[in-house]
């Protein structure tokens, strides 16, 4: 199954808000996944398959290519649509 | 039920204010004066930004300001500014927005329920049109008590 963590500043709030957007755009795209919400100071390290998260930490995430960017956090349909692109991209679907 | 934390005293309209430090202050000081949070959980709302800038735009326009969880927080808490005139984010882009939240949480996951419902609200598009356009404060406490 995969393994999707969603991030921002302190893993209270908008990560919580992106793993709900994240969990219904990956309903709707059929694909079985685990999604866990991690603060910027603890996700480095974590292992998994992929980090959604917003534009704002572009930067802090420029070495890593398995990262999906939202604009609007609670837009299931933007996250449905990157999320698709990038799974296809990545040969997942 | 967001019509259980955002009641007639948390959300005020009409707020004018300067930067988007007095913003979070102001929609901080909503809280602190309903007793749910002390001084250093506001402060700890703009430090988190001058860290990671203001990735607590949720929608566009819409920021969510929200501090450290935790001891500063009494009892986890939502308040909504909505302003008169657009405030930017002069250090980031200049990224504009034209209400906020301020959000307080116990602790990492007994809010998830209230969060719920906000995502819900958020996705109201007429709800983002009255709070991005500050409208009257009786339209918005009307469309609130639907959620």
């Amino acid at each position: 199954m995969l393994k999707i963590i969603t991030v921002c500043g302190l893993g209270v709030g908008s990560s919580l808000i992106m793993k709900m957007t994240v969990d219904s755009a990956m309903n709707q795209l059929g694909v079985k996944c685990n999604i866990e919400h991690w603060d910027m100071g603890t996700v480095k390290g974590k292992p998994c398959d992929f980090i959604v998260t917003t534009e704002e930490f572009r930067k802090n995430f420029a070495d890593q290519d398995n990262v999906v960017y939202l604009e609007n956090m609670v837009d299931a349909s933007e996250a449905k649509n990157k999320l698709e692109q990038y799974l296809k991209e990545k040969g997942i679907i | 039920m967001i019509k259980d934390f955002l009641t007639e005293e948390k959300v005020i309209t009409n707020v004018s204010v300067d930067t988007w430090q007095d913003a979070a202050r102001y929609a901080g000081n909503i809280l602190l004066e309903a007793d749910k949070v002390n001084e250093e959980f506001i402060d700890s709302m703009i430090e988190v930004v001058n860290k990671y800038g203001p990735y607590m735009i949720l929608v566009p326009k819409v920021c969510f300001f929200h501090g450290e969880p935790g001891v500063n927080v009494k009892e986890n808490c939502l308040s909504l500014a909505v302003f008169e005139k657009p405030v930017y984010f002069k250090e980031f882009a200049n990224q504009q927005i034209n209400c906020a939240f301020a959000f307080g949480a116990t602790d990492k996951d007994s809010h998830m329920e209230m969060l719920v419902n906000l995502v819900s609200i958020l996705r109201d598009r007429e709800f983002i049109e009255m709070i991005t356009h500050n409208a009257g404060k009786e339209a918005i406490m009307e469309k609130i008590s639907k959620y």
